[in-house]
């Protein structure tokens, strides 16, 4: 809700009055509440889909990590983008609108290595698992989170792969893929992952 | 207050030293714990806060990637910090998400999200503190602290302040005793010297002075104030002997004045009498002389020489007497001339006769008078033991020959009396004035029985003699001023042998008194003199 708050502040084209605010906070914490409550306690009425709490995953992701200053990608924007068919929809759904640390994020579907580039994060959906090795290779020392949901995601050079236990997402990180990114990772991330490989920088 | 009026100074000093010091050092310690108190409160909320923070701060991650159990292993991290009971991480909408409980058997149920940052109650501190992550809240975290810490520091205090309050109160014992000695003990002194004063009357002692202070001024009031008391003791004391001394000069004085008063007034009692008896003597001498005169005149008008020219004329005619007698003119008449020269010589001899006699009792009288003032002239006569029955009959005696001249009866009356120690002369010059008295008034009297009588009784203290007369007696009006002097009612009488025998009575501590039924009843005066035992 903060989250939201703080946008509609900031964001000099919300041009809403305050009663508009207030109802469209409430609005926001009420569906925040729903898929919070829904994600962190199993058995509650409401539950969030897969991908729907994968890309709150990546939103929270902006948090805990620091990409270098020359960082790509365009303007002041976080920009995700989605490697692979069917699921951006799902997914750019739950993120529309939505800021990290005062800036905007914004989901795309991509295809080709120029608009990797330009990505902050680079999520590779599993039906993709072919070409993994190839692009992770290509953008290896580009400073570019690449998240998985795979098995030895991690292992082709990903950085961050989403792994499903008892029902949970929960997460693997290497070390040495995000030292090559120049990416920092914040021991509180590394704190909830399941699992750490590679060597910290 | 009552108790603590009747208390000893001694004991207020010390009551009211511990009292101030009492109260300083409960106020101070309650300042001191106080302040400590709510510094060490803040504190505590500062280190609850800076776990709280810290351990928030790790468990973001958790919340935001849905990982309860990372987010409980960074609760449990406050397993350390032993004052630490619960604690609990909520998500951003208020969920609770993590708990922590560090007995686990106690039921905890995390308290919802409070808006105020932390709040005491009783036994616990609450605290709540954002969770933030890159400025951005993540959710809350709560954790509660015992206050054992306070309580058991605040027991450490008690106990220090009652340690220092008992020291303090020895102390302050030790002072007041020493403090006595410059307050409490001049005052004690002062009233101790003021209690002396009090009951010894003694007013020449002094309090001493101990300082300058308001004590000192009291010391000094109240020795001012016995000088005070002292020198007017001294005064009135001076007063009183002065006093004393005047009373007795006063009285010297006065006997001395009286001393004085009675010799001027014997004297003028004496003058008194030589004038009375000047008086008398004076009206006395000029029947005398009247007398004297006439019988000069009778002496020098006699006949007497006519007698001679007679024997002249008949020696003459011794030797013709015959003839002379019968032939002679002259001769013839000679008879008849003798006849009456003889007639006047007997007439003259007569008159003579009568006026010698009146000159013979004016003489008389003088030689009374003059005997009166000799009687007198003579006072504060000497005492001598008397017989007083003789001495009445000297008094009848001395009167004796005009007693019996007049016929008049003398009847006595004598008890047997002691011999008294008196004056003489002066008893018996009463006595023969009122055997006198009592002889004129019976010859006043026309009645033929005359009668005079002389008693003599012993009564208790006193003799008295009573002289009784059944003359003409004293009419009522003069009872009263019979003994006055110049009072009389005898023609010749110069009314003093009363008055003087009052007087003299009286100089003899007697008494002098006249009893009369009235007039041509006759009257009885009676001496009484005292009876000194010898």
């Amino acid at each position: 809700m903060a989250i939201l708050t703080k946008d509609h502040e900031r964001n000099p084209g919300a041009t809403v009055l305050g009663g508009n605010i207030l109802t469209r906070v409430n609005r926001c914490i009420a569906l925040l509440g729903l898929v919070f409550g829904t994600a962190s306690f199993p058995g509650a009425e409401i539950t969030m889909s897969e991908y729907q709490v994968k890309a709150l995953f990546l939103l929270n992701f902006a948090r805990y990590v620091e990409w270098p200053a020359v960082a790509p990608g365009e303007k002041n924007d976080i920009v995700i983008g989605v490697l692979g068919d069917g699921k951006l929809g799902e997914m750019a759904g739950f993120v529309k609108g939505k800021s990290v640390d005062g800036r905007p994020v914004s989901m795309r579907q991509v295809q080709t290595p120029e608009e990797y580039e330009k990505c902050h994060m680079l999520f590779f959906v599993a039906s993709e698992k072919a070409r993994f090795s190839e692009i992770l290779a290509g953008i290896k020392t580009k400073p570019v989170l690449t998240v998985g949901e795979s098995d030895r995601f991690l292992d082709q050079g990903g950085v961050i792969n989403f792994v499903k236990k008892d029902e949970r997402i929960r997460l693997e990180i290497n070390l040495t893929a995000a030292r090559n990114a120049k990416l920092k990772i914040s021991s509180k991330l590394l704190n909830v992952a399941d699992r750490v490989t590679g060597k910290a920088p | 207050m009552g108790v603590f009026n009747n208390m000893s100074l001694r004991r207020k000093q010390t009551l009211v030293i511990m009292l101030t010091n009492s109260i300083a050092l409960f106020l101070a310690c309650a300042a001191f714990v106080t302040y400590d108190l709510v510094t060490f409160r803040k504190q505590l909320v500062m280190e609850v806060s800076i776990l709280a923070d810290a351990i928030g701060n790790n468990c973001a991650a958790a919340i935001d990637f849905n990982d309860p159990k990372a987010a409980s292993e960074t609760l449990a991290a406050l397993q350390a910090n032993s004052h630490i009971v619960e604690a609990c991480v909520y998500s951003r909408v208020g969920a609770v998400f993590a708990v922590f409980q560090r007995d686990p058997a106690a039921s905890f149920v995390p308290p919802s999200v409070q808006s105020k940052p932390q709040y005491f109650t009783r036994t616990r501190l609450h605290l709540f503190r954002p969770i933030k992550q890159k400025s951005e809240l993540i959710g809350t975290i709560y954790v509660s602290s015992d206050l054992k810490h306070i309580w058991s520091r605040l027991a450490r205090y008690m106990g220090i302040v009652a340690l220092v309050f008992l020291l303090s109160m020895l102390v302050a014992l030790a002072l007041s005793s020493q403090l006595q000695r410059l307050v409490v003990s001049p005052v004690l002194h002062l009233a101790k010297v003021a209690r002396w004063v009090a009951s010894e009357k003694e007013y020449s002692v002094r309090a001493t002075k101990h300082s300058n202070d308001e004590l000192g001024q009291l010391v000094d009031g109240f020795n001012e104030m016995l000088a005070q008391i002292q020198s007017r003791d001294i005064a009135l004391q001076n007063a009183r002997d002065e006093l004393e001394k005047r009373v007795a000069e006063r009285t010297a004085e006065l006997e001395e004045t009286h001393n004085q008063l009675l010799k001027a007034s014997r004297r003028g009692g004496m003058a008194e009498i030589a004038t009375n008896v000047l008086h008398n003597v004076g009206n006395v001498l000029n029947s005398v002389n009247v007398s004297t005169t006439l019988i000069l005149e009778s002496v020098k008008t006699s006949r007497a020489p006519n007698l001679a020219k007679v024997v002249v004329l008949l020696q003459e005619h011794t030797g013709d007497l015959g003839v002379f007698i019968t032939q002679d003119a002259k001769g013839r008449q000679l008879p008849g001339y003798l006849s009456r020269l003889s007639e006047y010589i007997l007439e003259d001899q007569k008159a003579m006769m009568a006026e010698l006699d009146s000159l013979r009792r004016n003489v008389e009288h003088i030689k009374e008078i003059v005997a009166m003032q000799q009687s007198y002239a003579t006072f504060g006569g000497v005492k001598e033991v008397t017989d007083l029955v003789e001495l009445v009959e000297e008094g009848l005696r001395l009167n004796e020959g005009s007693l019996i001249q007049n016929g008049i009866k003398v009847v006595r009356e004598f008890e047997n009396v002691p011999p008294l120690n008196l004056e003489k002369h002066k008893t018996l010059q009463i006595l023969v004035n009122l055997i006198r008295n009592a002889k004129h008034a019976c010859l006043e009297s026309d009645r033929t029985d005359k009668r005079l009588t002389v008693r003599v009784t012993s009564g208790v203290g006193s003799i008295k003699i009573t002289v009784t007369d059944n003359g003409v007696g004293i009419p009522k009006e003069n009872l009263t001023r019979i003994f006055s002097h110049g009072f009389t009612t005898r023609k010749g009488g110069h009314g003093f042998g009363l008055h003087s025998g009052a007087l003299a009575a009286r100089e003899m501590s007697g008494s002098l008194s006249v009893l009369s039924d009235g007039p041509g009843k006759g009257a009885a005066f009676t001496l009484e003199l005292p009876v000194k035992p010898a």
